[in-house]
């Protein structure tokens, strides 16, 4: 199954043209970014007509944008079958009893390691009793994300791992403004090269270690990605068509059906 | 460390207890960098009596944003260690844990991530839940709406902070750059855009009479991983100024001015690290203007 992610409505047609089960609408970051109640409705509305599944990805609710977002995504659930991606706790209470999906902002969790010299973390898996307190559907995650013995049916993103979301949007700053002027400014991705490392204990940027391949990162507005280096495994896949011309996003949907 | 927060004016601390597993099963690796973020079941006990002694209050960090299901008992006996050792509350990072420990006081810590006023209510309607530890990257009049909660303590992150959401972020895990919210970062054609990710959110002290007016119960100053217990200490001692010269009635820039004349750090490291950077927590800077 393929689900073909959009931030905005503006590739709808092209999205369902394709032969994908699922349109995803929205991100995970950014309630601005959010297509406004009107459009998100329609837009969900021709994805129904079209027969395929509609998912709203709710971006992560703060103390300022919580009753907008709910209201945005109960407009939405009245006007008929919609599941929703959530990506913060109180969102996922607060609309509980509707079709939840715990999104990539609620699937992030993972322990810190506990050994004294070697500070790796263990690799990111699911919080199982978080999952069944929100009574979700099904999960979604990366591919770094380890899904063995996972009792939920799993939905995983295949373009990129995201690793961080700003509520201080970087790519607003680097512009100079903020919402809700800055709306249609993450439309391009931001790629930037990691020149140099921030440690606690020194409290200031300084040189990389001598042989690190610098890592590299893509800025989507307020998320922050890297690439995916490992298969999808999952059935069911989410492609993010940002990520891609519409030549490629139909080989990708192609490939991974 | 604990006696000079206890002269510096702290009232309330947090440890970190070293885990039997795997993974730690508080919200820090047990080493940050170099430096160690948690104690022996020992020097727990040790700490809880003196820091009682000196009328601190101690709050048990086991706030791990996830506790896996083969770790849950395990996760519970760790627990278990400090509430025999005698501290006072327990700080949860995992929904689920609020409900596993019934007879404590427990505390909604930062890792939980409680970003809308509704999970709020919800973790002192059905947990019981008496104080929420709010994220850093909130405005005042967010902190605001948060104390205006009925039967909640609110505390606030006031030193420290990149304004990244830190329940969801996997960047400090990117091997080499440390912490990769603070790293250095070139756009595609090498250029250096110095600390692209880094929303600079480090301070609150001038913003501590408005904190203390709507009602904040806690300042919470970051220590645990602290590579230099003197400095970490003198950043308590400032907010105590701050909060005592607001009890008396003396304007909070008379408090700065008083630190600068005394304080060779004010000059030296805070004036042009925070300051002149616009590190300001709940001011209006283009960092908080691009709040999502």
């Amino acid at each position: 199954m393929i689900e073909i992610r959009l931030s905005t409505v503006d590739r709808l047609d092209e999205a369902l043209a394709l032969p994908a089960t699922a349109v995803g609408l929205g991100q995970e970051g950014c309630l601005t970014k959010l297509p406004i109640s009107d459009e998100l409705r329609s837009a969900a509305d021709r994805v129904r007509r079209a027969g395929r599944e509609v998912v709203v990805v709710a971006p992560v609710a703060w103390p300022r944008t919580a009753d907008e977002l709910l209201e945005r995504l109960l407009a939405v659930l009245g006007d008929g079958p919609t599941t929703i991606a959530v990506n913060d706790i109180g969102t996922a209470l607060a609309l509980s009893g509707h079709p939840l999906v715990a999104g990539l902002g609620l699937t992030r969790s993972r322990p810190h390691s506990a050994n004294q010299k070697d500070g790796t973390p263990p690799r990111a898996g699911i919080d199982a009793a978080l999952m069944d307190l929100l009574g979700v559907r099904a999960i979604e995650v990366d591919t770094d994300t380890d899904v063995t013995g996972a009792r939920w049916p799993v939905r995983q993103l295949v373009d990129a791992v995201p690793v961080g979301y700003g509520r201080s949007c970087p790519t607003a700053r680097r512009h100079g403004t903020g919402p809700p002027d800055c709306r249609t400014l993450c439309d391009e991705p931001f790629h930037l090269t990691a020149n140099a490392r921030w440690q606690l204990n020194h409290g200031h940027r300084e040189p990389l270690p001598a042989g690190l391949a610098p890592p590299r990162l893509t800025v989507w507005g307020n998320a922050v990605y890297q690439p995916a280096t490992a298969d999808p495994v999952a059935d069911y896949r989410i492609i993010d068509a940002r990520w891609h011309t519409p030549e490629a996003l139909a080989a990708a949907v192609d490939r991974h059906s | 460390m604990l006696e000079l927060q206890i002269r510096a004016g702290a009232t309330e601390v947090h440890v970190g207890l070293r885990s039997k597993e795997s993974v730690s099963f508080d919200a820090l690796p047990a080493n940050r960098d170099g430096e160690p973020t948690q104690v022996s079941p020992g020097l727990l006990a040790e700490l809880v009596t003196v820091a009682h002694e000196g009328g601190l209050r101690v709050h048990f960090c086991a706030d791990t944003p996830v506790v896996r299901p083969d770790d849950e008992s395990a996760y519970r006996e760790h627990v278990a260690r400090a509430l025999d050792a005698g501290v006072d509350t327990v700080v949860v990072g995992s929904l689920p844990a609020c409900a596993w420990f019934p007879e404590v006081s427990i505390v909604a810590g930062g890792e939980l991530g409680v970003s809308t006023l509704g999970f709020a209510e919800h973790l002192r309607d059905v947990y019981g839940v008496r104080r929420v530890v709010v994220p850093h990257t909130l405005t005042l009049g967010e902190v605001a709406a948060f104390c205006r909660l009925d039967g909640l303590e609110i505390e606030t992150p006031v030193q420290t902070g990149a304004g990244l959401d830190c329940t969801r972020c996997r960047l400090a895990d990117t091997p080499g750059i440390g912490l990769g919210c603070r790293a250095g970062y070139a756009d595609g054609a090498g250029v250096d855009l110095g600390g692209f990710l880094d929303g600079a959110s480090d301070c609150a002290l001038c913003d501590v009479p408005a904190l203390a007016g709507i009602g904040v119960t806690a300042l919470r100053i970051p220590g645990r991983e602290s590579p230099n217990e003197r400095q970490n200490a003198k950043i308590t001692q400032m907010y105590r100024r701050a909060l005592r010269g607001h009890a008396a009635g003396v304007p909070i820039t008379e408090v700065i001015e008083q630190i600068d004349r005394v304080e060779l750090m004010w000059q030296m490291g805070w004036l042009p690290r925070l300051c002149d950077q616009r590190r300001c927590r709940f001011q209006d800077t283009p960092q908080q203007r691009a709040f999502v």
